[in-house]
């Protein structure tokens, strides 16, 4: 019975909020459009969140999984060795299916059709599969026994493959397609359920030797906990396989590195976590000022509707019954504002990955795994629900203790409405432009990030440079020489064509990173560990510099004559000159390059030629390294085989034109030069310089859009209640003027109680942003958390645009008709 | 001290013009103490707007002193209003949320007056309309008499040459009126030119002229019969 009458009581309330909606849609629709936008941003970032760091990875018991990883003082890295996996499959009494796979993949030109096409192809363990509880289409996955060094040529084809190349034919199994010109026996198909993150095409067998020493660090490795086992106990069990590893490999890690095991969902996400919930925060605090706007309408509503809730007060409404005849109108708003926002959000995410949000993990190809599900649904429902009581508790409440004599009887006998009548209003405005301030300083210090990052002198040029890799993975170009050949005769080719300046190979592009090798100064003893230091190690062609315009400091270039059958050069930077030989000359001085990292890479000492200028190779945020520069033809052939396993070959070529504009006639040459390899991942230089920024041009885009929303709110609050306020002291400002205030004086008296709002908004605020910005340093470049100039610029923005947005009220307090407002009541 | 000259006002309706004032011509001296009376909507507050400087939208011609008040803009007739005219209001428009002391203060703080000047201005009018006692106090603290007592000396503060007081005493009840009426004319007696609206006959004859207005037009203007002895 009591239900009854409550469902009836709710029902009624919801009708006769309705009603009042409609009856006003200015009023309803300015509510419903700021909510929208608040609910909207942060169902957009929220859709992105859910994907990233909140869906369990797709894969069987998510939680079981762990990334295994090498663990020293300066934090853990990810990527190892065939040893240190050997190691770690040992681990049996807390891991199984320990995987290895490689880290990117070299891609593997998908050869013996009429259309060659480099696919993206991985080498991985037999017991990726298991670990991943990878399904099957068709066929089978590779087994233990078949995943050893001179095992069969074996691959498993991703189901999309399958279906784009081979039209999703179920024969293909049991029969050899060709990849680099060998023929791969394909066992099975992968279900189209399963998918792996970044994506590939084929998954060829690993075949690590488990005797092998070989120190190169190209690998990843994951495996499963087995049930029962404790992330610490996994832990534990790798910090005593180090000692084991050490024991085994004496001196190949200093005495604090480790091993551990990581959540895999962590590594996964990796340093994107960190970002998203910045910006989830910055929508957080949007919403907040799209609800305190909300709140402040509603105030004025309230006030508006005094009479209307002393009456019903008078008619027996109880305090619950009117605060819950406001929280329902409230809580419509917040719904409606809910469902556009959901919209909004849908289209906004969208919107938002067209901006190119640079490598963030789990999304998919373009996004295509960012998707509304049932907790985005959710945490939309509950936003709304949430901010409607948040925004509809005040009012309510302040309403509901009127004093009901006095509203009755009140008559306009006094007057003036100042702002101890309207503190809660005053303190949503403050708290409006305190946060807005927040987040303008954010995206101050992200544009300023940006400008740095765009003034950062890289070291080389980029103008006018195509780039694009080629797969060298297979038999073919095994040994140095042949692929000298290939470098020769492709650089000879395209050379020749017009409007080519200069062409090069080499392993990786400046800004994006690549290997590193321990060297030893030759004559110079050694006093800690086992070489002198480590460096970055770039095998190359010699136009390289000519290429990017690195200049020749000391020394001498390499020269064509500086093949194999010369005596071993290298290059180094002057970072490297700097830190190792300090005020001596390193020209003439000889380093071995890799010894001890395994058979493949040792090598004679080899000859400083010369020393060039410093190149930020891993990112322009990152201060450049020591770095060594080898001729490609003097590779050990050993490196050249692993190189050609583990990455693609990048050529590039400076051109006099638009460099896109010789794109077709370069890949000819290439695919001549090479026998008929296809080219992929066509970039300019510019093209990768923006890529390296991607990040924070897309953390700078979304916090500048949502500072902006941010400052549009707190400039529409501020307008909205120095109007009412005008609107409220009519009278007052009648007076005054009957007084002797002129217009001056009745302007600058609004201005003055706007502006003392804003301006303790704008203190609060910059407290606030000092403690709050500190979260983000690791997003900045060439910028303080505490840079004066965004802060103080911040704040004169804000300032100004509170001022604009208390002009008008104040223009129009001036024009008040005192005749008029003298008998207003 | 004050001439209008064919004075008139009319708002446009749908129908036309409505008139509220017809060809007000009038001319009051230094040291005057003017009624005007008249039925409600005959145009009495209007007229006070008007030589107030309220209202701006009139035709006619308007001196003050000398000065084309017609001819003037508002910058300048604010200037002069704030010189010359003190107001008195039915409702005493007292401003809420200020004490009696800064009421007081207000008109003076539109004008270009030093604070410490200002204050002692304040001290003397507190002192001399015995009111020193409730200077703290806030206008709902007060009755409806002390309340309109603030208002006339907030009007007088900054001595102005003309009062304008519209129905001054009627929200009060006889007693206050009289005392605020007696006020009004001892201000009169030390030389402020006074102009008051009332319905009440008693209070009207404090007056040295009544002047009658109906449908906008002065239907008459007669001083009052042994005018401004009524009081005394």
């Amino acid at each position: 019975m009591r239900n009854k009458q409550f469902f009836e009581n709710l029902l009624q309330d919801i009708r006769y909020a309705i009603r009042m909606l409609r009856r006003s849609p200015g009023f309803t629709a300015t509510a419903v459009a700021a909510l929208a936008l608040g609910i909207g941003a942060n169902t957009a970032i929220f859709t992105v969140v859910n994907t990233v760091l909140l869906q369990p990875l797709a894969y069987p018991q998510p939680d079981r999984l762990v990334q295994l990883e090498l663990s020293s003082p300066e934090g853990n890295g990810n990527v190892t060795s065939i040893p240190k996996y050997t190691i770690w499959r040992e681990q049996t009494q807390v891991l199984q299916d320990v995987a290895a796979y490689d880290t990117g993949g070299p891609g593997v030109n998908l050869t013996g059709g009429d259309r060659p096409e480099q696919l993206k192809g991985v080498h991985v363990s037999a017991s990726f599969f298991p670990l991943f509880g990878a399904s099957m289409a068709a066929g089978r996955a590779y087994s233990e026994d078949e995943d050893r060094p001179g095992g069969a040529r074996l691959v498993v084809l991703s189901n999309g493959l399958w279906r784009r190349r081979f039209a999703a034919d179920p024969n293909i199994v049991g029969r050899n397609i060709e990849l680099g010109g060998e023929p791969y026996l394909v066992t099975g198909v992968l279900a189209a359920t399963f998918s792996t993150d970044p994506p590939a095409d084929i998954y060829i067998p690993l075949q690590a030797d488990p005797n092998s020493t070989d120190q190169a660090h190209y690998l990843r490795s994951a495996a499963r906990m087995k049930p029962g086992v404790t992330l610490a106990q996994a832990q534990a069990a790798m910090k005593l396989a180090a000692e084991q590893y050490k024991r085994k490999f004496p001196g190949s890690m200093g005495p604090q590195d480790s091993f551990t095991a990581e959540p895999l969902r962590d590594t996964v996400i990796g340093d994107v976590r960190k970002s998203l919930l910045i910006l989830l925060g910055a929508v957080g605090m949007v919403l907040l000022i799209a609800c305190a706007n909300v709140a402040n309408l509603l105030l004025v509503r309230a006030t508006m509707r005094k009479r209307e809730i002393a009456i019903r007060a008078a008619m027996g409404a109880g305090r619950g019954r009117i605060i819950r005849q406001l929280l329902t109108e409230s809580v419509l708003l917040s719904l409606g504002g809910g469902v556009l926002g959901l919209i909004l959000g849908y289209f906004g995410v969208r919107a938002l990955l067209t901006i190119n949000p640079g490598n963030i993990p789990r999304i998919g190809e373009q996004g295509a795994a960012i998707a509304l599900d049932w907790r985005v649904l959710a945490f939309t429902l509950l936003v709304s629900l949430g901010t409607g009581i948040l925004f509809g508790l005040i009012p309510a409440f302040s309403a509901s203790h009127a004093d009901l004599s006095l509203t009755l009887k009140e008559s306009g006998s006094r007057s003036g409405s100042g702002l101890s009548q309207n503190k809660a209003r005053a303190t949503l405005i403050v708290t409006e432009v305190a946060l807005a301030l927040v987040l303008l300083v954010g995206a101050a210090l992200l544009i300023r990030t940006f400008a740095a990052l765009r003034g950062v002198n890289p070291g080389f040029s980029t103008d006018k440079i195509l780039t694009m890799e080629m797969s060298l993975s297979g038999k073919r170009f095994e040994t140095t020489a042949a692929m000298n050949q290939l470098v020769r005769e492709s650089q000879r080719r395209v050379e020749t064509l017009p409007g080519v300046v200069a062409f090069a190979s080499t392993c990786c592009l400046p800004l994006e990173g690549g290997f590193g090798l321990p060297f030893i100064i030759e004559g110079r003893p050694l006093t800690d560990g086992p070489s002198h230091g480590g460096a970055g190690y770039r095998p190359l062609s010699p136009r390289y510099f000519d290429v990017f315009k690195i200049p020749l400091l000391r020394g001498r270039m390499f020269t064509d004559r500086d093949d194999g059958g010369a005596e071993p050069v290298v290059l180094i930077n002057e970072g490297m000159a700097k830190k190792y030989w300090q005020d001596a000359n390193p020209v003439g001085q000889r380093i071995t390059i890799g010894k001890g990292v395994g058979p493949e890479f040792e090598e004679p000492a080899r000859e400083i030629v010369g020393i060039v200028g410093d190149v930020r190779n891993g990112g322009l945020d990152s201060d450049p390294e020591p770095i060594m520069y080898i001729p490609v033809a003097q590779m050990p052939n050993g490196v050249t085989a692993l190189n050609n396993r583990i990455i693609p070959i990048t050529w590039i070529v400076r051109t006099k034109v638009e460099p896109f504009s010789l794109s077709t006639e370069i890949q000819e040459q290439l695919r001549t030069a090479s026998g008929g390899l296809p080219v992929s991942h066509i970039r300019s230089m510019d093209q990768v310089r923006s890529e390296s920024t991607q990040r924070t041009d897309f953390n700078m885009t979304l916090l500048v859009i949502f500072a902006g929303v941010a400052l549009l709110l707190a400039a529409i609050g501020i307008y909205g209640l120095m109007a009412y306020s005008v609107q409220l002291r009519t009278q007052e400002i009648g007076i005054r003027m009957a007084l002797g205030a002129g217009p001056q004086n009745v302007r600058s008296m609004v201005v003055k109680q706007g502006m003392r709002l804003a301006f303790i908004g704008v203190f609060l605020g910059v407290a606030a942003a000092l403690v709050l910005t500190r979260l983000m340093a690791s997003l900045l470049y060439g910028v303080k958390p505490w840079d004066p100039a965004a802060i103080v610029s911040v704040a004169v923005l804000l300032s100004a645009v509170a001022l604009l947005a208390t002009y008008f009220p104040a223009r129009r307090a001036s024009r008040v008709d005192p005749m008029i407002a003298l008998r207003y009541e | 001290m004050i001439k209008l000259i064919d004075v008139e006002k009319f708002y446009e309706s749908g129908a036309g013009k409505t008139w509220v004032l017809r060809r007000i011509n009038l001319e009051i001296r230094d040291g005057d103490f003017i009624t005007v009376m008249g039925p409600s909507g005959a145009g009495k507050s209007t007229l006070m707007g008007i030589i107030g400087m309220l209202d701006g939208a009139w035709k006619g011609e308007y001196h003050l002193l000398d000065n084309p008040v017609h001819k003037l803009d508002n910058r300048r007739r604010v200037e002069l209003h704030k010189k010359y005219i003190g107001f008195v209001f039915q409702q005493y428009h007292l401003l809420d949320n200020l004490t009696v002391a800064e009421n007081l203060d207000l008109p003076l703080s539109y004008r270009d007056i030093k604070k410490t000047e200002r204050e002692g201005m304040v001290a003397d009018a507190l002192d001399r309309f015995q009111i020193v006692g409730k200077k703290a106090l806030f206008p709902n603290q007060l009755s409806g008499g002390q309340q309109q007592l603030v208002a006339v000396a907030r009007a007088v503060i900054g001595k102005p040459k003309l009062i304008l007081a519209d129905e001054p005493t009627g929200s009060l009840h006889s007693s206050q009126g009289k005392m605020i009426m007696d006020m009004l004319k001892k201000l009169n007696d030390d030389g402020t030119t006074i102009i008051q609206v009332t319905h009440n006959n008693e209070w009207a004859a404090y007056g040295n002229r009544i002047i009658q207005l109906a449908d906008g037009w002065i239907v008459d203007g007669q001083p009052v019969a042994g005018g401004a002895a009524a009081s005394r």
